[in-house]
């Protein structure tokens, strides 16, 4: 419920969701390398698959020769050969 | 890059990591602010960079998430040091180093004036040279506020001087008074107009004096165009006295110039043959090393060299000096001039002559140009008529004054 009014605010207001609501955000720099911010965890990671855990979804890069540069409690920058990214709850 | 400074001053290693669940201990570590980066999945483990502080804090990790970790490499400066502790030689040249750094940087080796424009550089320069401000001198022993005054004082005409040291270099800011301090002072001397050339007066404007001549007349070189002489007479229509002035007018005639330039029959080219060597030389001091090949055949070579000073991190320049120098090997020859050469080499030539009397001012009427044969080779001879200013002043001689005024004594006139 009160996330439904939080959405709501959000929406209103024109608030960004990513602050909000602590939504991911996905910033890709062609196909060879994405920065992910508010994620919670790491789930699965190998050089072709990097599944993570986010406030409300997981979400799942697929590719070659994925590696991740730099990763902290904020954000997290992945780099190779991106194939797909998918969602999933 | 600052990160990258930082990590390497504090040394990182290089861990491999293997184990029930590398992803939960990744998660630990981020949950404790560890940082890992250039994570990498490799033959079925892991591989990552982590500071020497962090690699302490994560034993406890390694037990809860029941993975094993391997150190591959350590990176580093701490490491370096370590490793090169024997090396007392190497540690005594990078000493050495930074000591003949600091030494060399308690000297001026650059001197910037900016902002002159009636004072050249060299000038400038060389009255710091006097002030015994130089290349080599130590900074402790120039006060820039002195500097400032002694040089405000020496030229007037600079009405703001800023001098700041800057690193090894001495920078000088001025500012020129734009207006110009003195007014030139009006020449008043008496004098007549004469011509400077043959020709026939066009038209005419006088000022001050007596016109001699007309619009139409034909004058001769010497010939007085206005007399500074003014005479006055009284009302018996005699002369009374006679005034000495500056004459001044315009007077413009037409005049012809005509002039010759000898075109040889032959000249000496140059073709390059394509061969170039390059070389540095080095100069520090009196010293000087040259690192360039030796010319091989007999052809002529022109060398051309850029200069640069040395500088670390902008402003500090060091006393050497680096001339990158460029040499192409070049052959003469002779060979004669053809017609279409002569032709180009006439028009090249008269269209030389027109640039100069157009910047002088002088208006062209007519001109005309033709090469002629002359002995062995050619010359080139160009007509011109031409409208210009004939005038020019020439001081009446004290002895014509003196013989005017013995005259009026003689006569008894005294004012």
């Amino acid at each position: 419920m009160f996330d439904q009014v939080k959405a709501a605010a959000a929406d209103n207001l024109k608030l960004p969701k990513d602050v909000v609501l602590g939504e991911v955000l996905v910033s890709f720099v062609g196909r060879t390398s994405a920065v992910v911010e508010n994620y919670r965890g790491i789930l699965i990671y190998d050089d072709q698959t990097v599944k993570l855990q986010a406030k409300n979804c997981k979400l799942q890069f697929h590719g070659r020769h994925l590696h991740i540069d730099y990763y902290n409690h904020d954000e997290m920058k992945i780099s190779g050969q991106i194939q797909s990214m998918e969602f999933g709850d | 890059m600052k990160e990258a400074l930082k990590h390497y001053c504090g040394g990182y290693l290089c861990v491999r990591l293997r184990g029930f669940s590398p992803e939960r201990f990744l998660n630990l570590c981020m949950a404790r602010k560890i940082v890992i980066w250039d994570l990498r999945y490799q033959d079925g483990g892991y591989q990552f960079l982590i500071s020497v502080g962090d690699f302490r804090r994560i034993r406890p990790l390694v037990k809860k998430a029941q993975v094993r970790l391997l150190i591959l490499g350590r990176y580093g400066l701490p490491f370096f040091l370590y490793r090169n502790r024997k090396r007392k030689l190497y540690a005594a040249g990078i000493g050495a180093f930074f000591l003949v750094l600091f030494l060399m940087s308690q000297f001026i080796w650059n001197i910037s004036v900016e902002g002159n424009y009636h004072f050249t550089d060299d000038t400038l320069l060389h009255y710091l040279d006097t002030l015994d401000i130089r290349y080599g001198r130590l900074k402790a022993g120039i006060d820039c506020n002195v500097l400032e005054e002694s040089i405000r004082s020496q030229y007037p005409e600079i009405i703001w001087v800023s001098a700041r040291i800057s690193g090894t270099r001495l920078m000088i800011k001025v500012k020129e008074n734009e207006v110009m301090s003195n007014v030139p002072e009006k020449d008043e001397v008496p004098r007549n107009l004469v011509a400077g050339k043959n020709g026939i007066v066009t038209r005419m404007v006088v000022r001050r004096g007596k016109a001699q001549v007309a619009v139409g007349d034909q004058i001769e070189a010497g010939q007085v165009l206005v007399s500074g002489e003014i005479p006055i007479y009284n009302d018996a229509e005699e002369l009374a006295d006679l005034q000495f002035v500056h004459a001044d007018a315009d007077i413009y005639a037409t005049v012809s110039e005509s002039y010759r330039e000898v075109l040889p029959a032959c000249v000496v080219e140059r073709t390059d043959t394509g061969r170039c060597r390059r070389g540095l030389r080095l100069r520090a001091g009196g010293l000087s090393f040259l690192w360039m090949l030796p010319s091989i055949g007999g052809n002529p070579w022109e060398i051309t060299s850029k200069s640069c000073q040395l500088t670390v991190l902008g402003d500090f320049y060091l006393p050497v000096w680096v001339d990158q120098i460029q040499a192409q090997e070049y052959q003469t020859y002779e060979r004669c001039l053809t017609k279409e050469d002569r032709e180009i080499r006439k028009n090249i030539i008269h269209q030389q002559k027109i640039e100069n009397l157009s910047e002088k001012g002088v208006h062209i009427i007519e001109n005309s140009v033709k090469i002629l044969k002359e002995g062995s080779g050619w010359v080139v001879q160009g007509d011109f008529l031409l409208e210009e200013p004939v005038g020019i002043g020439q001081e009446i001689e004290e002895t014509n004054k003196k013989e005017i005024d013995q005259a009026d004594e003689r006569n008894g006139n005294h004012y």
